[in-house]
């Protein structure tokens, strides 16, 4: 019971962390809460879904450009929006309010607000992990988090442009004075985060149902995993997502599934009284 | 009667960088201290730890008698001591009299004459400017008018004249006396310009790593051997 | 206690009789014109007030309904415009202190309880829940004050839903209507209304409103000055928070049946919205912001998804071109044939500090 329950957590933690890198990367880039993030994998599920049941595509094409959907989407809000209030700090979370409200409600003009299905060609497998039993869909979640975290990692730390990202994350001056252009790796972090939003629609969407309010409770959860683990610190979220998805599961299945998203608040309230800085942050405490 | 402000074995790390590291200062009423020290000697950390923008990990400080090591820094403005900023921070779409204003109204209100403040550094006939009409030099001038409609006791500057021409940064040199002498507040310096400070300060107390290397009158330190090899990169 | 011996005059000859002459000519002559102004803006406001009132009686039923939502909306947008405007808190937990408000108040009215009791148990709900979230959440800035704040919106919207026994459960409850007839309501929305946009005047123009204004614009400088702003924020998101209740026991008697979708998460912070595009920090932004959001949705008589989707976009257009808002929009075209006006706010920029934000 105990280790299935664990099991279903490290799950829900893997979709948390999938998403919460995502917006962390952002974050430390451009300072940005990209609440806007929840539309991107919305509009990016019914794209999948429309390129598979209308257009007829193929399953692994309709969801390989369902997430590239999800990159250029996730670069416009950046090209046509928040570059234009990247110097003020209270506008960027107005900003982002305002495109989750295009995104989510072009979803809902464009295909309605009924519940519907992706259906994938592995849904009804199970696997079993000696007592413990996961489907096949929840499998490929923990894979898919775990595989874009490597080639996450292997991208910022092995290619210039990576790296470039992380120079312009911890002090965007000192790298415009190396040469940076920050304005690129403005643009990259965002791509990256909405193919990070494009494969967390891939993952989750076929557990859950798709409509246009999909994903704006999860991406609440994923900024807890960000605030859990420091804004801008990759290695946090991820370590924040798995704790924020096992807590959540264990207080669902042992005391009430109709809040198990208060769980994850009593923990971040919990954090913000003792760690006001993050779980994973070295900050020496400031009074002021 | 006992010195103004004690401070004893003051400490903070960053991280595990000992940014100030077991400090002990004395300083008596009404007088100016000078603090020096290359860069990253942990000056500005120092007045960040006794103007309560830090708190310390460890060691005491007390002004006129009263601990106020750890207190929140609002608390330590009303305890008496005021700071200004190395960056140039007012309130910038106001007036600078609605600058003084808001810091004197934090303590007792009406106490103190604001207009005779500005006055204290020149700058009575822009009370009514607002504060980004003014020059850098007025601006760092308003920066202390601000500080001291706090009423302090002791007074905080971190690199007043950061940006000040030297015929501005002498005339600043008159106002921080002026500040010792008529309103008996005690000022504390982190400065760059040495020849401003050998010139304006009482006593002066030299950092290295975030150490107290020496403290003395500005003539003895000038000839210490230990604080000559510190600038000269020994 | 004088820690300080009192200061010597300066020995200036320049300054010092230069002060002592224009002083407090300039501050009787600075009286005088603050005077004017409140008369003025007070003066106005109930105009105002009255004006809402006649036309919530003399419009026909939807119209009459779509002005009470907008009325009832800049009440709960005026306590908004205390923390997030004057204090320059992005606080997107508003929704939910109106939700507390409303169902306080109708769970108060279904045990039999006098409206008065009820709209202090409205209230004193959303007051308390203000304070706690406030102890908790005044301790962070910024992204993760909003992050935080938006995240109660979450808990208490759960609770609507799921403490059936107290809140009737998704369905919703019935509130029993308390007033003799659907006018005495009228009259009570629209001096709520004009009570709200004149509270925040009030408090723009009082110390706590200044201390707010110093938060918003440099929390650290205000620290240093002397300014408690952990106690600041506190007391403003209070007051936020129970006048976000007061609108919510407006509109359990205006609808006179709840349920938790009115009071779902999202209308925090499209109230949020309402109040950035209509002006934050300045008095009339929440009821331009909620004409907007509420009444222009419902006059082009728009689909739920297009209108949020227009409502989003001109959201957008607004932070980004015209960073101060609608007020600040207007401001800007008549500010020119208002030269007087402009004078006076020349000579005391104080009381309407522009913003950079």
């Amino acid at each position: 019971m105990l280790a299935q329950t664990l099991a279903e957590g490290i799950v829900l933690g893997s979709l948390f962390a999938l998403l919460g890198v995502g917006l962390t990367l952002v974050f430390g880039v451009m300072d940005v809460p990209n609440f806007a993030q929840a539309g991107v994998i919305t509009l990016s599920a019914y794209v999948m879904l429309w390129l598979r049941n209308r257009v007829g595509l193929p399953f692994w094409p309709a969801i390989g450009l369902g997430v590239l959907f999800a990159g250029v989407l996730s670069a416009l809000t950046e090209r046509f929006a928040y570059r234009y209030v990247r110097t003020r700090p209270l506008a960027a979370p107005a900003v982002a309010l305002g495109l989750l409200l295009v995104l989510d409600n072009t979803a809902l003009l464009l295909w309605g607000g009924d519940h519907v299905s992706l259906s994938t060609p592995y849904e009804s497998a199970l696997l079993r992990f000696g007592g413990v039993q996961v489907p096949a869909v929840s499998a490929v979640l923990v894979l898919t988090t775990a595989a874009s975290l490597v080639v996450l990692q292997l991208f910022l730390h092995r290619t210039s442009v990576g790296r470039a990202i992380r120079a312009v994350s911890q002090n965007a001056e000192a790298a415009a004075i190396l040469g940076i252009r920050p304005q690129t790796q403005y643009v990259t972090a965002f791509f990256v985060s909405g193919l990070l939003a494009g494969l967390a629609a891939f993952a989750y969407a076929p557990t859950y149902a798709v409509f246009p309010y999909m994903a704006d409770a999860v991406l609440l959860n994923a900024f807890v995993v960000v605030i859990l683990g420091g804004l801008g610190n990759v290695w946090g979220a991820v370590l924040g997502g798995l704790l924020l998805g096992i807590v959540e599961t264990v207080g669902a299945v042992y005391v009430s599934a109709a809040y198990q998203t208060a769980f994850g608040f009593g923990l971040l309230l919990l954090m913000l009284v003792f760690r006001p800085t993050g779980l994973f942050t070295t900050g020496t405490r400031r009074v002021a | 009667m006992s010195a103004l402000l004690e401070v004893e074995g003051l400490s903070l790390s960053f991280g595990g960088v000992r940014a100030v590291d077991g400090v002990d200062l004395s300083v008596e009423r009404s007088t100016i201290c000078g603090i020096i020290g290359p860069n990253g000697s942990g000056k500005t950390t120092l007045l960040s730890l006794l103007s309560g923008t830090y708190r310390p990990r460890a060691g005491s400080i007390r002004l006129d008698g009263r601990a106020i090591g750890g207190l929140s820094a609002h608390r330590t403005v009303q305890a008496g001591v005021a700071r200004t900023f190395q960056t140039t921070r007012l309130f910038a779409g106001w007036t600078l009299l609605a600058n003084l204003e808001v810091a004197a109204a934090t303590r007792k209100p009406g106490a103190v004459d604001l207009f005779s403040l500005l006055g204290l550094v020149n700058l009575a006939e822009r009370g009514h400017a607002a504060c980004t009409s003014l020059s850098n030099a007025e601006q760092r001038l308003a920066m202390i008018a601000v500080a001291l409609a706090t009423q302090p006791l002791l007074l905080l500057l971190d690199e007043p004249a950061v940006g000040m021409s030297p015929f501005e940064a002498a005339a600043l040199a008159r106002n921080i006396r002026r500040i010792r002498d008529e309103l008996g507040v005690t000022v504390l310096i982190v400065e760059h310009n040495m020849h401003l400070m050998m010139g304006l300060a009482d006593t002066i107390m030299v950092m290295n790593a975030g150490r107290k290397l020496v403290e003395g009158a500005p003539e003895a330190i000038r000839r210490d051997p230990q604080v000559i090899a510190c600038y000269l990169g020994g | 206690m004088s820690p300080e011996p009192a200061p010597e005059p300066p020995t200036a000859e320049l300054s010092r009789p230069f002060a002592a002459e224009l002083s407090p000519r300039l501050a009787a002559d600075s009286a005088r014109s603050r005077t004017l102004l409140a008369a003025r803006d007070y003066g106005g406001l109930v105009l105002l007030g009255l004006l809402a009132w006649a036309l919530l009686t003399g419009l026909n039923s939807f119209w009459s309904s779509v002005l009470a939502s907008v009325l009832i909306w800049t009440v709960a947008t005026s306590g908004l415009n205390v923390i997030a405007g004057l204090g320059g808190y992005p606080s997107l937990v508003q929704g939910a202190f109106y939700g507390l408000g409303a169902y306080g108040s109708a769970i108060a009215l279904t045990d039999g309880l006098p409206l008065w009791l009820a709209m202090v148990i409205g209230v004193g709900l959303a007051g308390l829940s203000g304070l706690l979230i406030g102890a908790i959440f005044a301790r962070t800035r910024g992204q993760y004050f909003a992050i935080g704040t938006l995240f109660f919106g979450v808990i208490v919207a759960l609770v609507l839903n799921n403490w059936s026994s107290l809140t009737g459960g998704p369905l919703g409850t019935p509130v029993p209507f308390v007033f003799a007839d659907a006018g005495q309501l009228n009259v009570l929305i629209a001096a709520a209304a004009a009570a709200a946009l004149m509270l925040v005047r009030f408090i723009q123009a009082s110390r706590l409103g200044r201390r707010l204004v110093t938060v918003r614009e440099d929390e650290d400088l205000a620290e240093h000055v002397g300014v408690p702003t952990g106690r600041t924020k506190l007391i403003g998101f209070v007051i936020s928070a129970c006048v976000a209740g007061f609108a919510g026991v407006l509109i359990a008697q205006y609808n006179s049946t709840l349920s938790p979708d009115l009071f779902d998460y999202s209308v925090g912070f499209v109230m949020f919205v309402a109040l950035s595009v209509g002006g934050a920090g300045r008095v009339l932004g929440p009821l331009l912001g909620s004409l907007f959001i509420v009444g222009v949705p419902n006059l082009l008589n728009l689909p739920s998804g297009l209108g949020l989707l227009l409502v989003g976009l001109v959201f957008v257009a607004v932070v980004i071109l015209v960073p101060g808002g609608l007020m600040s929009g207007l401001d800007a075209l008549i500010r020119p044939l208002l030269s007087q006006a402009r004078f006076r706010r020349a000579r005391h920029p104080v009381d309407h500090p522009d913003v950079v934000r």
